[in-house]
């Protein structure tokens, strides 16, 4: 890469804009490169080959040119470069077999001939110094003829490759992401139907709770009407007192008949008979709690009714309620004349219809 | 040949390239509907654990009810159970101790009792406690026994010692009109007198 010779002087110049990217200079004096036809400042007029810093290298004279101020890259000049060496080469072939001194059979020689035509058409036409125009037409109809610049195509590469890895990449995360959501949207999936399965549950429980609740509801209900109905039985039972009653003695016997005063009443025919006599001793002997019994009994012709006592000390005896008289009740017997004892020195007549048939005591 | 190989190098490249875009926008669409029904599944995750939440204190109201309504139950029973026991003793008596009976009482002795006559039906009511009376029907041409109650809830009742009847018996009436049902023809018994003898 080495620095080319001035710009001749049939170079155009004019007032203008260096077209050098990096210059900002304008309204200046700008030569026009012999190799791209750019206009330049008078600093970056000088052609440069374009690449990147050489810190691979071990071209010190790279590296240094590299390092010059001044001057703009330009490929066209590259290209004269490239074509002048492979003249020169050339050149130094075709001295070389014109030193030897063998003589080369025609055919051989003609082969090489034919093969260096070629650099000496390029020599022709397209002298890298003195013809600039040529170079730039024939770069020009490479580029044409392939489409794309190499450099250009091999950054377009370097670029496919590394959006390539950036798409892997993103891929690479979008992919693990996706799995990553899709295991959380299936743990959350588990989740949901465990908490379905709670919920469902509680919803089980809540119904027979509730089941259990209403039934317990009815059982209270009915235990609150069974206790009403039964604080009102108790109610009404304790609103009488109990009835004690007890068998009395004999002498308790005779002290209570001798007290009541049922044998005072008078005996009316069809209106207060024997029965009704003996119903008010009964009645009386029992409101005092003396245990007392009605006895009905059966006479050969009617009946006839009195009172009976079971005393503790003298067992069963009656008494005629309307004399207050003992009665030793004995079927088969007159009642008057031979079961009751009077009281005082009298006796009853003696009448065949009041033969004792039976008697049934209702205690 | 140089160019060429750039040039299918570059094809490939690009091919590659646009298929994995392609993968990375199938990749990143999934992603998206997958993050939609996570966010979905989360917000539904949420609305359940308040459900249960709510349902759970529904849950705790409803066991609390039931608890308070047990004890209210069992608090009941035992006073039930006192009630019926103090009911029973009441009821429970003997021969030498009677009491003047419920309605229900009767009945249930009335319907229990086997006995066919008047003297030992009164005899088993005693023996129950229960207090009774022997009522004789005086009619102009007679007299019909029965049993008499009197009733704390329902006042005296009657009823025929073997067809276990029920009579309401009022002086001047037909003794056949008081049955009650008239299941009888009526005769020209007219009741002159009720006796009732405890």
């Amino acid at each position: 890469m080495g620095e080319h010779d001035k710009p001749n002087s049939s170079t155009r110049s004019k007032i203008g804009e260096c077209e050098y990217h990096l210059c900002d200079k304008k309204d200046v004096e700008v030569f026009r490169c012999p190799f791209c036809d750019k206009y330049f400042c008078k600093e970056h007029l000088k052609a440069k080959a374009p690449s990147a810093a050489p810190f691979r290298t071990t071209d010190r004279e790279s590296m240094m040119e590299w390092h010059k101020k001044g001057g703009h890259p330009c490929p066209d000049y590259v290209d004269m470069q490239e074509i002048k060496k492979r003249v020169e080469k050339e050149k130094i072939k075709k001295a070389f077999e014109s030193l030897s001194k063998a003589p080369a059979p025609s055919s051989k020689i003609a082969k090489p001939s034919e093969k260096v035509e070629q650099p000496k058409q390029y020599q022709k036409k397209v002298y890298p110094i003195d013809r600039p125009r040529e170079v730039r037409s024939k770069r020009k109809k490479y580029e044409e003829k392939s489409g794309v610049k190499p450099y250009i195509m091999k950054s377009i590469i370097v670029l496919l490759v590394v959006v390539l890895f950036f798409g892997l990449w993103l891929n690479y995360t979008t992919v693990k992401a996706l799995d990553n959501v899709n295991k959380d949207v299936e743990n959350k999936v588990t989740e949901l139907m465990n908490l379905q399965d709670e919920f469902d549950a509680i919803c089980n429980n809540i119904e027979n709770t509730r089941r259990v609740l209403s039934s317990v509801y009815s059982n209270l209900n009915s235990t609150k009407n069974s206790l009403q109905k039964t604080i009102e039985k108790l109610q009404y039972l304790k609103s009488r007192e109990k009835y004690i009653l007890h068998d009395p003695t004999y002498s308790e016997v005779i002290n209570f008949i001798s007290r009541d005063r049922t044998d005072t009443n008078r005996y009316i025919e069809g209106e207060y008979v024997c029965s009704h006599f003996a119903r008010d001793l009964n009645n009386h002997a029992e409101k005092q709690g003396i245990r007392c019994a009605y006895v009905e009994i059966d006479l050969k012709e009617g009946g006839h009714a009195c009172v009976a006592f079971n005393t503790t000390d003298r067992g069963l005896v009656f008494f005629e309620p309307q004399t207050d008289e003992r009665v030793k009740l004995q079927i088969g017997k007159q009642y008057w004349a031979d079961c009751v004892i009077p009281k005082g020195n009298y006796y009853y007549e003696r009448d065949p219809n009041d033969v004792v048939v039976n008697f049934v005591l209702y205690w | 040949m140089r160019e060429r190989t750039l040039k299918i190098i570059t094809l490939i490249l690009a091919i590659i390239v646009i298929t994995t875009f392609s993968s990375y926008y199938y990749f990143s669409t999934n992603l998206t509907l997958a993050k939609a029904k996570q966010t979905s599944l989360l917000e539904r995750i949420d609305w359940k654990n308040s459900k249960i939440l709510e349902k759970k204190d529904e849950l705790n109201l409803t066991k609390n009810k039931l608890t308070s309504v047990n004890l209210q139950l069992n608090t009941t029973r035992v006073q039930l159970e006192q009630n019926l026991s103090e009911l029973y003793q009441w009821q429970n008596g003997s021969k030498y101790e009677l009491h003047d009976p419920l309605y229900e009482e009767v009945i249930a002795f009335i319907e229990n009792d086997t006995s066919n006559s008047t003297e030992l039906e009164i005899a088993n009511a005693k023996d129950k406690g229960l207090r009774c009376a022997y009522v004789v029907i005086l009619v102009n041409d007679g007299a019909y026994p029965l049993i008499g109650f009197d009733t704390v809830d329902k006042g005296m009742v009657y009823f025929e010692e073997i067809t276990d009847y029920q009579v309401i018996p009022e002086i001047g009436k037909n003794y056949a009109e008081c049955v009650v049902g008239h299941p009888y023809i009526i005769e020209n018994y007219t009741i002159v007198d009720i006796l009732i003898i405890w």
